[in-house]
């Protein structure tokens, strides 16, 4: 069976989330005899709904608050929250939800958003792409401190293998959520400023120009965001399934980057837990 | 309308004088690291959805199979118009295979609608129409799971116009009429009498006593409103001194079940919890001992 009067309590509770408190349910509500009236306990329910919905998004989203300020950056929930289709259990999901949300401002109101956005450097960057790239920062570093270690082949084990003769067959693999992206902003140096709570609350901008980094777990299950080389780089982008050890090395020479090198970044990076696998079947 | 589907008995392999901590992000760490000695600890299903991997959930998955535990569930809104999530129920029906030694529990209250989760425990109209639904929901939820299930009073601070029956007739009637029993929080109980002005102990003591399978104890936070005061049940303290007495009475009255410690905000070094958790083990000791001297569990 249905209860009218359920549907009717909760639909009223629905209705004044997101607008005023209706008139039935603030009629409906007898308050305990501290509070002033109904509004007043209705009202701590309601922002306990807000709050805690939005709670998780602070410690996800730590960069876009560190450069925002923390009263901008609570004004932003607030938008995120009125514009909300519903209020997901999951932080996940939410960090996915508000992630669109930010990328749904059109240019004018990026623009008012990051009037309080400091950047050094001397590079032409603005302070919206430096905005997008915290967010995309905080996103990335919140993904891949979801990885589940347990999961991956023990480094020693990966090591004997690419010792071993048929390693030449075997295709590196990037851990599934590690990130390679590039950015005008030194992520690696805003990350640490964050991390560390530094009170200058500047956005670093790369003065030579955009650069590659890397946004991984280590074997210790802590987040790593680091600048690549150039090698590093180029290894890396290619170790998605497609390229043997063999082609990695071959196509390495053409840059002046010997087999032993390569060998030996790969080596490295098994140690950092950026390779995590190294495929030998079909698919 | 009554609950007809046959269910398995309630596990019993918890000893009933055991006392146990909630697992919560907060003391995760701490107690992965330490490992004290619990009788229990209490997990939430919801954790294992929400938390797909990472640190905590590795915290999680350890510590499950480290110790006994409960479940104890917040996202169930049994007193929901919507739909109940029948893969949520399934992942509990799994744990409870997985860990026979536990039961779930849920509360009395309602707290999503659809997509919609207000991330609170929101009190129900109390009344015969709610009440027969709730009955309905409770054997659905109880069919899916295969055994019964605890509810658990919540705190509250309103009441409603159209409410017919005070929260424990309200309780009763669910219990009586679908076979499931009461997670007693003796601080809820005793933080609603606070705030409306009541006898604490004439409303406990009105609960069905064959229905009353667990306790929750935890610390309410007294705040200055528009007219006064109201304790509000934040679980970021100590257990007050009159809801140990309360409690007490309670273990007299209804005898003893397993009883959770909750600590979820401004938590404390572990070892001041652990603290509270030995109260309660101390005030379940005789009953342990007359139990162990009679041979009953």
């Amino acid at each position: 069976m249905r209860s009218p009067q359920i549907v009717r309590l909760q639909q009223q509770f629905l209705a004044s989330l997101h607008s005023k408190p209706r008139a039935w349910l603030l009629d409906q509500i007898l308050p305990a005899p501290g509070f002033s009236g109904s509004e007043e306990v209705l009202g701590i329910y309601l922002h306990r709904a807000m709050a805690r919905t939005v709670d998780p998004l602070n410690d996800v989203f730590k960069s876009v608050r560190w450069a925002l300020g923390d009263a901008s950056f609570a004004g932003l929930l607030e938008r995120f929250y009125a514009d909300s289709f519903g209020e997901p259990l999951n932080a996940q999901a939410l960090a996915v939800e508000f992630g669109a949300f930010i990328g749904s401002l059109d240019e004018e109101q990026m623009e008012t958003l990051a009037l309080t956005v400091s950047t050094s450097g001397s590079a032409a960057f603005s302070r919206t792409q430096a905005l997008v790239a915290a967010a995309m920062l905080d996103w990335r570093t919140h993904w891949v401190s979801l990885i589940a270690n347990h999961d991956r082949e023990p480094h020693d084990s990966l090591h004997r293998k690419l010792k071993h003769r048929s390693s030449l067959w075997l295709r590196p693999r990037l851990d599934r959520c590690s990130r390679l992206c590039i950015s005008g902003v030194d992520l690696e140096c805003l990350y640490q400023l964050v991390n560390h709570d530094d009170g200058s609350h500047v956005i670093p901008l790369n003065s030579e120009g955009p650069r590659n980094y890397l946004v991984h777990a280590d074997l210790q299950h802590q987040v790593v965001v680091r600048a690549l080389t150039d090698t590093e780089d180029l290894l890396l982008r290619h170790c998605d399934g497609t390229h043997t050890l063999t082609s990695l090395e071959h196509e390495a020479s053409f840059f002046g980057v010997s087999s032993p090198e390569v060998s030996e970044i790969c080596h490295r990076l098994i140690d950092e837990g950026v390779i995590t696998n190294l495929q030998d079947q079909l698919i | 309308m009554t609950a007809t589907r046959s269910l398995a008995p309630l596990s019993t392999k918890l000893g009933r004088a055991t006392a146990g901590l909630n697992l919560c992000h907060e003391n995760a760490a701490e107690l992965f690291e330490k490992r004290p000695n619990l009788d229990f600890i209490q997990i939430h299903p919801e954790h294992l959805i929400q938390e797909e991997a990472g640190e905590y959930r590795d915290q999680l998955d350890a510590l499950r199979h480290h110790y006994k535990v409960i479940l104890h569930g917040f996202g169930l809104s049994i007193g929901s118009s919507a739909p109940l999530d029948h893969d949520y129920l399934r992942l509990v029906r799994d744990l409870l295979t997985e860990h026979p030694e536990a039961v779930f529990s849920d509360h009395f209250s309602w707290s999503s609608l659809s997509k919609h989760h207000f991330h609170d425990l929101i009190p129900l109209i109390q009344s015969e129409e709610t009440a027969r639904y709730m009955v309905e929901r409770v054997d659905e939820a109880q069919s899916v799971i295969g055994s019964p299930i605890l509810l658990e009073n919540i705190s509250s601070y309103m009441r409603y116009r159209d409410s017919t029956m005070s929260e424990v007739e309200f309780i009763n009637q669910i219990t009586r009429r679908s076979g499931c029993f009461v997670l007693l929080d003796v601080n809820n109980f005793w933080a609603n009498a606070m705030n409306f002005g009541d006898d604490p102990w004439s409303v406990i003591s009105q609960i069905d006593v064959a229905s009353v399978k667990g306790y929750h104890l935890a610390g309410c936070t007294k705040e200055t409103m528009g007219s006064g005061t109201v304790y509000i049940d934040y679980h970021g303290e100590a257990v007050r001194d009159p809801v140990w007495n309360l409690y007490q009475r309670c273990l007299d009255y209804f005898g003893a079940w397993p009883t959770l410690i909750e600590w979820e905000n401004h938590v404390p070094p572990l070892e001041r919890t652990l603290q509270e958790v030995e109260h309660a083990a101390m005030l379940l000791r005789p009953f342990a001992d007359a139990m162990s001297m009679g041979g009953g569990q």
